[in-house]
């Protein structure tokens, strides 16, 4: 679409300076209106706006500095050239301190004055596109997490509340419940939405490397190494969001802690420490307060994330949620895959709400997605969706009935054991998550306890 | 965008007659050698016929002293009391200025009877080079076409290759070539005239 012609307001006393202006940007394709006082601009400017505005510094009346000024309130967005002759460039300073694009001294050089008027017109172009996408990025901290329950209704008060605290947030909640959504929530609401939002597993290892967390200056000691931002300084002016933070590493739990309370950090090679100005959102699927009981994770950095702390109730919980989300997320799978899928059929939505989903939101939507390319649309049906038998909840702690004879440590932990491993389909990192062990030692437990008969 | 190959393919046959053009050599005793060549590499990109006016202009009411320069805006008003239809082009000797600006090429009136060009910043020797008539003869073709552009209604154009791209340096003139891209030729063929 061919961008409509800019347009040009010349504010000079002399017509013969309004008139070659005139003839001279009409050249360039410009739509040109001359006044020939600071009054007269004004009524214009009050009729109609334009990109720029050339505005003569000494006109009887009111001149171009009062000019300046007012056009700051009637329209702020028109770039303002000042234009001024010799010996007046102080006045000329002044006008650019109170927001004037630049200023040009008579007589100007043909080239000097076109590149000038490019270069406002792109700044004009960039604040209309800065409007544009800050727009959009408002429009987008209005995400809310689906659901009617009770629960989730309280869920999206404390994260409309909590968005504008800037302040740590923990977020709690099984695996796939919507922790790292919340967290999007929370950094899409908050006067931190026009910064990055950096989020950083820390699942995988244990320990994040400092060049990682804290970046690299760059250098030669001990070995070449090329300047990287650290995921600190990626989070500048935004959020920094740590999912699974139960699974930081002793050594990172003290340097993040350090960092918290210095209120810096200094990069690897770097000598001056930088503030570490973000926000920090943590998540965890694992219970962090009986972590710090079991001395596996630092009391202090909890209380220092838990200042406000949120909990995303797990699927099973709201099953009334169900078919609204299920719905939600079929028509947004629908969408991007194209296929012409409107709804579930009575007995597909009976399943689905029956169903415990151990992997909550997240295996709900695998299962949707499963669904979109086996069945047959315009209606998911039942036979759609194979989800296994529905596990005992985990959540219940009393053992088997039919093993309630046996009551050693021993055949409790090897129940518990099962149980948590069927939750969780049986990945036993998950489920040594739950446990609170490492997956070797869930191993060790499971070659130790096997029932002979699994043994063979 | 327009392709490369589309910019660089050869004039889109004979140009259709125009309303003629005049031009006027101001300030000149006698109208100057290169006046004839000229009038010719117009035509043959406008189309239309290109005369010579024989009638004097004055240039001392557009001096200004101070600048030593020539107002073109004057020059421009004096061009157009001229009697006739026809599109007018004012050449100078002189350097043309506008209220404002350090200086001009040229200067024209939107989609109107008259232009006004300087060849002095078209000389090499204004810039302490080596004298070069071919390259004269091909700025001031340039430029007059340029010039005449503007007033049958064509206004600066983005390609860096058309003859109505803005020049504000003669390196630039020497950039351009000496004819219309397709959607200057387009748009001259359906201005009104």
């Amino acid at each position: 679409m061919p961008s409509p012609q800019p347009r040009i307001l010349i504010v000079d006393d002399e017509a013969a300076v309004r008139d070659s202006l005139r003839r001279w940007f009409e050249l360039e394709g410009y739509a040109i209106e001359v006044a020939e006082s600071g009054a007269a601009a004004l009524r214009r400017l009050q009729q109609e706006s334009f990109d720029v505005a050339l505005v003569d510094l000494k006109m009887p009346g009111m001149d171009g500095v009062t000019l300046q000024h007012r056009m700051q309130e009637v329209t702020p967005d028109t770039a303002v050239i000042i234009v001024t002759a010799f010996g007046t460039i102080q006045s000329a300073v002044e006008v650019l301190k109170h927001g004037a694009f630049d200023y040009l001294t008579k007589p100007v050089d043909p080239d000097e004055l076109s590149r000038m008027v490019r270069r406002a017109l792109e700044l004009r172009e960039l604040r209309v596109q800065n409007a544009r996408l800050r727009q959009a990025v408002d429009h987008r901290g209005g995400l809310v997490i689906v659901g009617e329950t009770a629960a989730m209704r309280a869920l999206n008060a404390q994260v409309e509340e909590a968005a504008h605290a800037d302040v740590p947030v923990l977020i709690c909640g099984e695996s796939g419940t919507g922790k790292h959504l919340v967290a999007t929530a929370l950094h899409a609401a908050s006067a931190r939405r026009y910064f990055s939002f950096v989020p950083v597993h820390c699942g995988a290892g244990g320990e994040l490397g400092d060049d990682e967390l804290l970046g690299h200056e760059g250098g030669a000691q001990p070995q070449p190494q090329l300047r990287r931002m650290g995921k600190l300084q990626l989070a500048e002016g935004g959020t920094l969001f740590l999912d699974e933070v139960g699974q930081l590493g002793r050594r990172t739990q003290s340097a993040l802690l350090e960092i918290l309370r210095s209120g810096t950090f200094t990069p690897l090679g770097g000598t001056r420490p930088r503030p570490a100005d973000f926000r920090l959102i943590a998540a965890s699927s694992v219970p962090l307060d009986a972590l710090v009981e079991q001395a596996r994770f630092s009391a202090d950095l909890y209380y220092r994330l838990a200042v406000l702390t949120l909990t995303c109730p797990p699927l099973r919980e709201r099953r009334s949620d169900i078919p609204l989300l299920a719905r939600h997320l079929l028509q947004r799978r629908a969408a991007q895959a194209s296929a012409p899928f409107t709804d579930f059929s009575p007995g597909a939505l009976e399943r689905l709400v029956a169903h415990d989903w151990p992997g909550n939101v997240r295996e709900l939507a695998n299962a949707i997605e499963r669904a979109l390319v086996v069945g047959r649309p315009p209606l998911v049906g039942a036979e759609d969706l194979p989800l296994g038998p529905t596990p005992a909840p985990s959540h219940a702690s009393a053992p088997h009935a039919t093993a309630a004879d046996d009551l050693s440590l021993a055949a409790v932990e090897q129940r518990h054991i099962t149980q948590v491993l069927e939750r969780c389909q049986g990945d036993r990192s998950r489920a040594a998550t739950l446990l609170g062990i490492t997956t070797e030692a869930l191993e060790q437990k499971l070659a130790r306890l096997a029932p002979p008969a699994a043994r063979g | 965008m327009r392709s490369r190959a589309e910019i660089e393919r050869p004039p889109q046959g004979p140009p259709q007659p125009r309303p003629g053009v005049r031009l006027v050599p101001i300030g000149y005793r006698q109208a100057p050698s290169w006046t004839g060549e000229l009038a010719r590499r117009i035509g043959h990109v406008l189309g239309g016929a290109v005369g010579i006016e024989t009638a004097r202009l004055s240039l001392e009411s557009a001096l200004d002293v101070h600048r030593g320069q020539y107002n073109a805006l004057t020059l421009l008003e004096g061009l157009i009391a001229l009697p006739g239809s026809e599109r007018l082009l004012g050449i100078v000797a002189g350097d043309l200025f506008i209220p404002m600006l350090t200086h001009v090429f040229g200067q024209a009136q939107l989609n109107g009877r008259g232009a006004i060009l300087s060849t002095y910043r078209l000389d090499n020797a204004v810039y302490g080079l080596a004298p070069d008539d071919t390259l004269f003869a091909a700025r001031l073709a340039k430029e007059a076409i340029h010039e005449l552009g503007h007033a049958f209604g064509l206004v600066h154009c983005h390609d860096p290759d058309c003859v109505m791209h803005s020049s504000m340096y003669v390196e630039e003139i020497d950039l351009k070539r000496e004819d219309l891209c397709s959607d200057c030729r387009q748009r001259l063929s359906g201005a009104a005239v």
